[in-house]
């Protein structure tokens, strides 16, 4: 056969190798995920999780997502979006229901003391760790001390308050607290509760050995800041919990939020998160295979933060006139996806958030006549920071720039990246920023966040620092001084919230619990390992 | 008279390569052409040295003075001002710009390209890991243009004027201005979504699996290759007219040679050297615009590793980036050096 003719039959079969590739129904495409009808957003939060009986327990879950941790150690968590990982693969004292609720884990109860300053656990028994040895009351201890002590652990807030521990027996733990404070189960919920096979205590925990956990997965593969994959470790129902770990095996890749959607739209894979609700709906539309859960959470949304070091932001009424220029309901409807406006910090529903509040409504007429009565007929100039990747953010200070402008008040804005508008921010390097507020599952936490930068705050502080402190101890009357606290941040001005977002779940039908159970970051942190999928 | 048509101007009958059977360059030729490559080689080695440290200096120095802190990433959202200050001296970001160069310069002699500053892997294991994808991608995508541009390329020189030369003339005027995003979401919604012929995201290795590794790539490499055929093809188009115009192709036609031979055997390889010289420029493009598409098709390849190395301030990621694509473009700046002599025989003394 000559060379030309050699040559023919080589780029036949590479077109029809082109061909084949195009053509082929490799399950990843997902053409029967095709035809249908609307996939409208379905009601979520607080939906109880599936039975076992509907449930596939050899399954895997496939899951497209643009957080992933770069280390699977729990005490050096980066941000709130490492923790789905982290709870995948360790135990914690306790865990956090969808409403915030705190609710047992490794250790099945608690009890302060009457002055609230002593917090007495019971560890779970008959726990072990991966190699035999049991989770007792000193490997929590030593697991908090870790946590406190390790260099380079970013998950010590709150634990100073921590003075001393105590392990009588192997199943008690007494903690001796500085302050009365009934957060501190909330906090044990999250990384800093981690409990760690004292043998690994000194170990390298990036990729967390499976010896040194009790949690129902352990680590298959785990590229920092690329993928994650986790398996199950003897049966569903083996693990303490027995209401998780429904799933064999569970695949997460860090994916962009557009990528995530569109691939779980091709059926690649079964579970994307994002938070663009309008492209998520659309992707669904059509298409009966699909389905869209956006979960509420106040988490995503936007604030503004005001420094004091603007002499002008120090006198509440030009803060008071600064969010009074500002048609919050028409921001909200300029970025889209989603976003929605609620004039507090905290979901409804949850202890502290106050029915009807509104104090500082959309009223430019006060506004003038707030910048009048501080010297500032004439209005003022400042600069706004925002974090240049998150679009929505974005948006809203372009959309308040003109309101801004029409009561006199000449915004500039300045887009950096999002780690370093924040470190500008707390260095005193910009006078005003827009960024996500942070909502913890327990309120005091929230309110605790906001102090903590305390920068933020004018005359106020005086009065706001007790507010908080009073909010911690444990008690009957808690949610009414958290109201009080609340109502005096939101009054003060001192951080005006334009924006509450959801996360938006665009998952395959068969996929179970999608904000349900623990799956819901309202409380700060969710359980991949609380999702499912149907049988058949 | 001979039986084939005059020589073109590239072809000087060299023995080598002259179509004659049994003729073959004499050993002191071979010699001296071996001599020739071997000082282009030599030659481009001794510049990729100084130019690799003054493009990794000057990056540095950008991605030191640009705004962002890794300190601040590495320390967690809820870090007060002196936790990110210990973690800055832990990584050692608090000494001054020209010493963490040279440490780095120290390391990357030695082929040690240091630790990420946000994962802790080390840097060669990073790249290892995505530069085959980015690899896959960019030879690809560099391949479609290459065929696209070749067939579009002679269609419309061999029928000028006609209405074929005009909608390949828009089609690659289209390929050149159309974004690789705006390509990229196309293609994703109609292909992969709405027809799910393709994948819309991910990547297979070609070992694994070839046909999953080919049927991955086609929607990315197709949309990163637009710019690139268009600006070939009509690189070629022009190229092929201009050749085609000339005496020794009249002197084909003439001879009553097929106009297929005329333009495969004779006019081609002349009209080609424009065209590779743009491609193997076009190749560097073609890499830096991986950055976007891996983005949007998700493959997570070396542009996805820079975009997160940008962000995160991880400046070793980012040199050991940069590395690696300067030695590509040093790479494919050479191959295209070697191809003249193949192309122009004249070249090759």
């Amino acid at each position: 056969m000559s060379t030309r003719t050699w040559q023919r039959i080589i780029a036949l079969v590479g077109l029809l190798g082109l061909l084949g590739a195009a053509c082929g129904n490799d399950t990843a495409t997902g053409e029967d995920a095709a035809n249908g009808t609307t996939g409208a957003p379905s009601e979520t939060t607080g939906e109880s999780p599936a039975t076992d009986g509907d449930i596939d327990t050899e399954a895997t879950l496939r899951a497209a997502w643009h957080l992933m941790a770069v280390s699977l150690d729990p005490h050096v968590e980066r941000h709130s979006g490492d923790r789905p990982f982290y709870n995948a693969v360790w135990d914690r004292l306790f865990e956090l229901t969808v409403d915030g609720e705190v609710v047992p884990g490794l250790a099945e109860s608690w009890e302060y003391s009457d002055d609230g300053t002593s917090l007495t656990l019971t560890i779970r028994e008959g726990v072990t760790f991966h190699d035999g040895t049991p989770v007792t009351s000193e490997a929590a201890m030593l697991s908090i001390e870790r946590a406190r002590d390790l260099e380079g652990s970013t998950v010590t807030a709150g634990l100073d308050n921590i003075v001393d521990m105590q392990a009588p027996d192997d199943q008690t733990l007494e903690l001796s607290l500085a302050e009365p404070d009934a957060t501190i189960p909330y906090l044990l919920g999250l990384s800093a509760g981690t409990v760690i096979n004292p043998a690994f205590l000194d170990a390298d925990l990036t990729m967390a050995p499976t010896e040194a956990s009790s949690a129902a997965y352990r680590v298959v593969e785990f590229i920092p800041d690329t993928s994650f994959t986790v398996e199950r470790i003897g049966d569903h129902g083996d693990h303490w919990n027995e209401s998780s770990g429904y799933l064999q095996r569970i695949e997460v890749d860090k994916l962009d939020t557009v990528a995530a959607l569109n691939s779980t739209a091709s059926g690649e894979y079964d579970l994307g998160i994002a938070v663009n609700l309008e492209q998520a709906t659309q992707l669904a539309e059509g298409n009966e295979q699909l389905e869209v859960t956006p979960v509420p959470t106040a988490a995503l949304g936007g604030a503004i933060f005001l420094r004091n070091t603007r002499s002008e932001f120090d006198d509440p009424n030009v803060r008071r006139a600064l969010v009074q220029a500002i048609d919050r309901e028409q921001t909200t409807d300029i970025i889209g996806d989603g976003c929605t406006y609620n004039t507090q910090l905290l979901l409804p529903d949850m202890p502290g958030y106050i029915e009807g509040f509104d104090p500082l409504p959309y009223d430019p007429e006060e506004s003038r006549r707030l910048l009048a009565e501080a010297g500032l007929e004439d209005g003022f100039s400042f600069e706004m920071t925002v974090p240049d990747t998150l679009v929505g953010h974005i948006a809203a200070v372009q959309a308040i720039q003109p309101m801004l402008a029409e009561v006199g008040i000449n915004m500039s804005i300045s887009q950096l990246p999002v780690g370093d508008s924040q470190v500008f921010f707390n260095q005193g390097d910009s006078d005003a920023f827009y960024t996500s507020q942070t909502t913890e599952g327990d309120p005091s936490w929230t309110l605790l966040y906001y102090q903590s930068r305390s920068q933020l705050f004018g005359p106020e502080a005086e009065t706001f620092e007790p507010l908080v402190n009073e909010t911690l101890p444990p008690g009957d009357d808690r949610a009414e001084r958290m109201e009080e606290a609340f109502r005096t941040l939101t009054e003060a001005a001192l951080v005006s919230n334009t924006c509450m977002r959801t996360i938006v779940h665009l998952h395959q039908a068969n996929v179970l619990n999608v904000g349900a159970g623990t799956f819901n970051w309202t409380a700060g942190t969710m359980e991949l390992r609380d999702l499912a999928i149907a049988a058949g | 008279m001979t039986d084939g048509p005059a020589r073109p101007p590239g072809d000087d009958g060299d023995a080598g390569r002259s179509g004659v059977p049994g003729a073959t360059a004499s050993p002191e030729r071979r010699r001296q052409r071996t001599g020739t490559v071997r000082s282009l080689i030599f030659g481009r080695l001794v510049w990729f040295v100084p130019s690799l440290i003054v493009v990794s200096f000057l990056v540095f120095a950008l991605a030191d003075i640009a705004p962002g802190d890794a300190a601040a990433r590495i320390a967690g959202e809820q870090a007060s001002v002196a936790d990110i200050e210990r973690v800055r001296e832990r990584l050692r970001l608090d000494q001054p710009l020209l010493l963490r160069y040279g440490e780095w310069l120290v390391d990357a002699a030695r082929f040690d390209f240091q630790q990420s500053l946000i994962t802790n892997e080390p840097v060669s294991t990073v790249i290892m890991r995505t530069l085959p994808r980015t690899l896959s991608l960019a030879g690809v995508a560099f391949a479609f243009s290459c065929v696209m541009a070749l067939i579009a390329g002679c269609l419309a020189a061999s029928r000028p004027d006609t209405l074929v030369d005009r909608g390949v003339t828009l089609a690659a005027a289209l390929g050149v201005v159309l974004p690789s995003f705006v390509v990229s979401l196309f293609l994703v919604s109609q292909f992969a979504i709405t027809w799910s012929w393709f994948p819309a995201t991910g990547y297979v290795g070609l070992i694994e699996d070839p046909r999953g590794w080919i049927h991955h790539l086609v929607l990315p490499a197709f949309a990163l290759s637009m710019i690139t055929a268009g600006e070939l093809a009509r690189q070629l188009r022009g190229s092929l007219r201009d050749e085609m115009s000339r005496a020794y192709v009249l002197t084909a036609h003439a001879k009553g040679l097929p106009r297929s031979v005329i333009l495969f055997k004779h006019t081609l390889k002349n009209a080609a050297i424009p065209v590779v010289t743009v491609a193997g420029v076009r190749f560097g493009q073609i890499l830096g615009g991986t950055i976007v598409v891996e983005q949007i098709f998700a493959i997570r390849g070396i542009g996805t590793l820079m975009i997160n190395a940008a962000r995160g301030h991880d400046i070793p990621i980012i040199l050991g980036v940069v590395v690696i694509a300067t030695f590509l473009v040093f790479a494919m700046s050479l191959l295209v050096d070697l191809s003249y002599g193949y192309l122009n025989p004249k070249l090759r003394r």
